[in-house]
């Protein structure tokens, strides 16, 4: 027996040994885990229990030419409640009620309901938050957020567009900016249990975001301001359904003011209906509503912006085209005699005059002076289809123009190979297809500005906030799309359609204006719908601003010389002064 | 012990050459272990390591080897008292290997005589690493449940009370136990056996099993609620011991394994079917007692060399076994996800992963005391199975290794009141729970490192589990118990 005993002290012995063994090698097995493995599972169990909460980002400010802020942020609070924090119900519901002016039933119903957050009020005043954050309730969060704010509400509405519920740009040149305007949000990175609620002691770590740019556009809130009320007062005065007013500078393509009413609200772009200062106006909305439009449509409709995604026909302006293309070509000449008897016949169609009984025998210069279609059509077949296309080409019609905001439409318009002799004559005076008005502007620039194409624009350099880093951008000139001397004759040309002809209501006492009317017929034209335009620049021999208006479906008189014409001159007697053209007493 | 060293001593050659063979070899490999552990305690061990070493050693291998082996009490006054003895503080003393010649039932009326003479040893360390084991359990049932007590229960502390309350009452039966001489527990051994059969078949066939988290594993008996696989490991620890002490020497014939695993498989058969885990244990303390008591080598050394290879292929096995309907698709499913846990993080190798994150991020030092965030929802049950891994987490890789050594120590208490037992049966019934804890550690740790397929097996006195901790403490009772009967050499 002693000897079976000693036999089971040598095997307990082993034994021992052999489990010691294997708890050593489970220690080894820890000390892997632990010590090489270590960081590969810390990383892992800190994604599980990191949450991340975002900070966001100050969105840039958008500012015009003379640094008017545009678009700002507000600081705005969400105020919110942690069900497990809530150290006292009662007086947590009583203050929250008082301060925000809250039913008692609702807060109560989210103060106890078991949930890892709920928020009771977002979009708040910071004072209002800062307040409700001096009771230091338990369980009550105050969280500070970033709010685009308009300080003009409604001015430039669609061109500036505005941000959406995290702050991202939904249209205008916050959609097209996005990337200077966005900043980089922050992160706090906080420790949360398994059910994601944030442990009281665990460590936060914070990234600081990084505010956006400002964007300085080559807008003027002086002269949009103004363009915007002439807007209103011509779509009040005329029952129109749309007046757009669009101010260039034709050197460079920079914009000044692009109108388009009825703008909206920036602060608050969701509401349908807004500013409709017109009868028709408001039938043609309330028609819409009662046709059960998708309100979603109808709001996109709302903050369309038409000079740049609408196309139109541009009727008598762009006779200025046709003009241009056929001085440039040698096709016609200033002092070329031509006759309308109110009509021109062109293969088997009768294509009408807007003056009935004709202007009779005239020159080109005469003829361009009285809007004569008749001239126009002329000059349109010498060109004829190759060589008129060509020039449509070389004057940039034909794409887009490159403007800075999203949603540009192209041009319509016929191809080359279906364009016989009628179509030729029709789009000689502007009519038989569509381009859009910024387009016209842009062309037209280019035409009287000594033939160099502009690329119209609004954005002119992104900087920070504190001025350490800036980008300029560059429009460079385009080409040269027309000869120095056919700019100087356009331009002449123009200056006398406002000082003599269908534009003399632009002129303006002391100012060389130049400018060309326009009165289209809207398709289909059974409907007898116009709009009526007009196009002017100052100083006609060196142009510093171009301003096109369009008004839409204008009641009663509506020739672009008679309604349009004045309001140019109104505009430019405002603005020129502003732009620092001196007036000229000499050319009075 | 020290005789094994000594194959020139007379008294090993009546047990002649078989023996010889075996013990040379693991003998002195094992002596060398133990013989370095026992330095400050059993004395003997390393002179006969090194004889010659002092002019005193070889004379105490004589008592030792040849007049131990009298039933007489033997006390070898003068002969024991060694230098070494005086710098070891009063752990287990030179201890007389008592040798009660296969009389389990010790004449009870012979004790108080003796114990005028002898005063009998009594493993304090051993108890107090048990009190620091649970107590510190306690802290960490605290910690890993307080916030899921909190949620579920209204009562941070829900756990670690409930836990405190058993524990207490555990270390009250513990002390009790241990004062009771412990061969009266063979009395016991059958019944014990033959209840613990009864009792896993009314957990499965009778309406008072009741199933918890899917698995019938717990007995409800009026207000009472446990686990009666926790009452087989103990039941089957006192009858091997039993058994084993009654086939004397005939235990080295394979007949007696034969019979030692009649008794064994079914039990564990019957504990497996709904709790694989712990059948899995009871077969490994079958297994370690049979290889202590056994000088047969090789059924042992066959066995561990065939698990070696299942576990090396275990996959393909797996796999083979499943489609032949051996074994549950579940049971499958979790060895893909240990050999694999990335693979599965919602399925099967979540609380796996969960449990590596914690252990992972513990890093040298951990987070401290309290700071596991991996207890806050992650690791499912963090107070149960996984505690281990919230301990890694919070105390680190010190905390952690210093946890497995406190064990180990328990495990060498273990080792040292076997080898000194006064009789076969106290060393059986020592190596009986040893291997209990032991394989029950090794296999929590090995689940928790994903070193082996995810299965339910508790820390003991760390995990939560009332009915574990009350068997665990009535094991240590034994065990105590059994240090009580060694008797210190004055």
């Amino acid at each position: 027996m002693n000897e079976n005993q000693t036999c089971h002290r040598g095997k307990v012995a082993i034994l021992y040994f052999l489990l010691s063994i294997m708890m050593i090698g489970l220690a080894g097995r820890l000390f892997y885990l632990m010590v090489f493995r270590s960081q590969y599972y810390s990383a892992k169990a800190e994604d599980l229990h990191q949450r991340e909460r975002a900070i966001k980002a100050a969105r840039g400010r958008i500012l015009d030419r003379n640094g008017v802020v545009l678009a700002d942020n507000r600081t705005v609070c969400t105020i919110s409640v942690i069900h497990n924090q809530v150290k006292d119900p009662e007086r947590t519901i009583a203050v929250l009620c008082q301060e925000l002016g809250l039913p008692e039933e609702t807060v109560r119903k989210k103060v106890e309901k078991r949930s890892s957050r709920e928020v009771i009020a977002s979009n708040v005043e910071k004072e209002l938050g800062d307040r409700v954050r001096s009771f230091g309730l338990e369980g009550v969060k105050v969280d500070e957020d970033y709010k685009r704010y308009y300080p003009y509400d409604s001015l430039a509405s669609k061109v500036l567009g505005f941000t959406g519920g995290d702050n991202q740009g939904i249209i205008g040149l916050e959609v097209k900016y996005e990337s200077y305007l966005k900043g980089t949000n922050g992160t706090i990175l906080s420790m949360a249990d398994a059910a994601g609620v944030e442990l009281k002691n665990g460590l936060e770590e914070r990234i600081e975001p990084v505010a956006g740019n400002d964007l300085v556009t080559s807008l003027d809130v002086n002269i949009q301001q103004y363009a915007q009320q002439l807007a209103y007062e011509t779509m009040e005065k005329k029952n129109a359904k749309g007046v757009s007013i669009l101010v260039m500078n034709p050197q460079n393509g920079e914009i000044l003011a692009l109108v388009n009413v009825p703008e909206f609200n920036l602060n608050d772009p969701f509401t349908l209906d807004q500013n409709l200062v017109s009868e028709s106006a408001r039938l043609k909305a309330a028609e819409e509503s009662i046709k059960g439009l998708d309100p979603q449509e109808r709001r996109n409709r709302m903050w369309r912006n038409s000079c740049v995604s609408d196309t139109y026909e541009p009727g008598s302006t762009f006779k200025i085209i046709t003009a241009a293309a056929g001085l440039e070509a040698g096709v016609v000449k200033l002092e070329d005699r031509f006759s309308c008897p109110g009509f021109r016949i062109v293969e088997d169609r009768k294509i009408r005059c807007h003056k009935v009984g004709g202007h009779g025998g005239e020159n080109f210069l005469q003829g361009m002076m009285n809007s004569c279609n008749p001239v126009l059509i002329d000059v349109g077949q010498r060109l004829g289809v190759d060589l008129y296309c060509q020039y449509f080409q070389q004057f940039g019609l034909k794409g887009k123009t490159g403007i800075d905001i999203p949603g540009e439409a192209s041009t319509i318009m016929h191809k080359k190979e279906n364009m016989g002799p009628v179509e030729l004559a029709t789009v000689s005076f502007g009519q038989s297809f569509q381009i859009t008005p910024v387009q016209l502007v842009a062309t037209v620039s280019s035409l009287i500005n000594g033939g160099r194409r502009v690329t119209p624009h609004f954005g002119v350099k992104a900087q920070s906030a504190d001025g350490t880093w800036m980008r300029e951008f560059t429009y460079p000139l385009g080409d040269q799309i027309l000869s120095e001397e056919t700019s100087q004759t356009m331009r002449d040309i123009l200056e006398q359609v406002v000082a003599e002809g269908s534009g003399k209501r632009a002129y303006l006492e002391g100012f060389r204006i130049g400018g060309k009317t326009a009165t289209s017929e809207k398709l289909p034209r059974s409907l007898k719908k116009y709009i009526s335009s007009f196009i002017g620049f100052a100083p006609a021999d060196n142009p510093q601003v171009i301003a096109l208006i369009t008004i839409d479906e204008p009641e009663g008189i509506y020739y672009g010389g008679t309604i349009a014409a004045p309001v140019i001159a109104d505009l430019f007697r405002n603005i020129l002064p502003i732009l620092g053209i001196k007036e000229n007493v000499n050319s009075g | 012990m020290a005789s094994k060293q000594r194959p020139v001593q007379s008294s090993q050659k009546p047990y002649s050459g078989n023996i010889r063979p075996m013990k040379q070899k693991p003998g002195s490999g094992g002596s060398h272990s133990m013989g370095r552990g026992a330095a400050g305690s059993g004395k003997n061990r390393p002179s006969g390591q090194r004889p010659g070493n002092e002019g005193s050693r070889p004379s105490a291998q004589k008592p030792r080897s040849g007049g131990g082996s009298r039933p007489a009490q033997a006390r070898p006054g003068p002969g024991v008292k060694r230098p070494v003895q005086q710098d070891r503080p009063a752990s287990i003393a030179r201890t007389q290997p008592m040798e009660r010649e296969r009389q389990e039932p010790s004449p009870p009326q012979s004790q108080p005589g003796r114990k005028m003479r002898a005063r009998r040893f009594y493993d304090y360390s051993l108890l107090f690493a048990i009190i620091f084991l649970t107590v510190f359990g306690l802290v960490m049932i605290y910690s890993s449940s307080s916030y899921s007590a909190q949620l579920k229960f209204g009562d941070a502390g829900y756990f670690m009370k409930r836990q405190g309350y058993i524990a207490v009452g555990g270390a009250v039966l513990m002390v009790l136990v241990s004062k009771i001489n412990y061969h009266i527990f063979a009395k016991f051994a059958l019944l014990s056996y033959l209840l613990s059969y009864v009792l896993m078949l009314m957990v499965m066939l009778t309406p008072l099993g009741v199933r918890v988290n899917g698995k019938k594993r717990w007995l409800k008996l009026g207000p009472l609620q446990f686990q009666p696989t926790e009452l087989v490991k103990i039941a089957l620890i006192l009858l091997l011991a039993v058994v084993i002490t009654e086939m004397g020497v005939q235990i080295n014939k394979l007949k007696a394994l034969g019979w030692i695993a009649a008794i064994t498989i079914p039990i564990a058969a019957l504990v497996a079917k709904n709790n694989l885990s712990s059948g899995i244990i009871i077969l490994g303390i079958a297994f370690v007692m049979s290889y202590v008591a056994c000088k047969l080598q090789w059924p042992f050394a066959a066995c561990v060399a065939g698990a070696v290879l299942v576990i090396t292929f275990a996959g393909p096995i797996a796999t083979a076994l499943e489609k032949i309907g051996l074994m549950h698709s579940y049971q499958l499913s979790r060895i893909h996800v240990w050999l694999d846990p990335e693979a599965y993080p919602q399925d099967g190798g979540y609380q796996v992963l969960q449990g590596l994150y914690a252990i992972g991020s513990g890093g040298l030092v951990g987070k401290g005391l309290g700071e596991s965030i991996q207890k806050l929802g992650f690791v499912p049950e963090a107070q149960n199975d996984m505690v281990f891994s919230i301990i890694c987490e919070e105390l680190g890789i010190f905390g952690a290794i210093s946890v497995i050594l406190i064990y180990l120590f328990i495990i060498y208490r273990f080792m040292l009141i076997s080898s000194n037992a006064p009789d076969l049966f106290g060393a059986m019934l020592v190596v009986g729970v040893m291997g209990h804890i032991a394989i029950q550690v090794i296999l929590n740790i090995a689940v928790v490192t994903n070193t082996i397929p995810n299965t339910g097996i508790t820390l003991p006195f760390i995990s939560y589990g009332g009915t574990s901790v009350i068997f665990l403490m009535i094991e240590m009772g034994m065990v105590l118990s059994v240090s009580n009967q060694i008797k210190l050499q004055k």
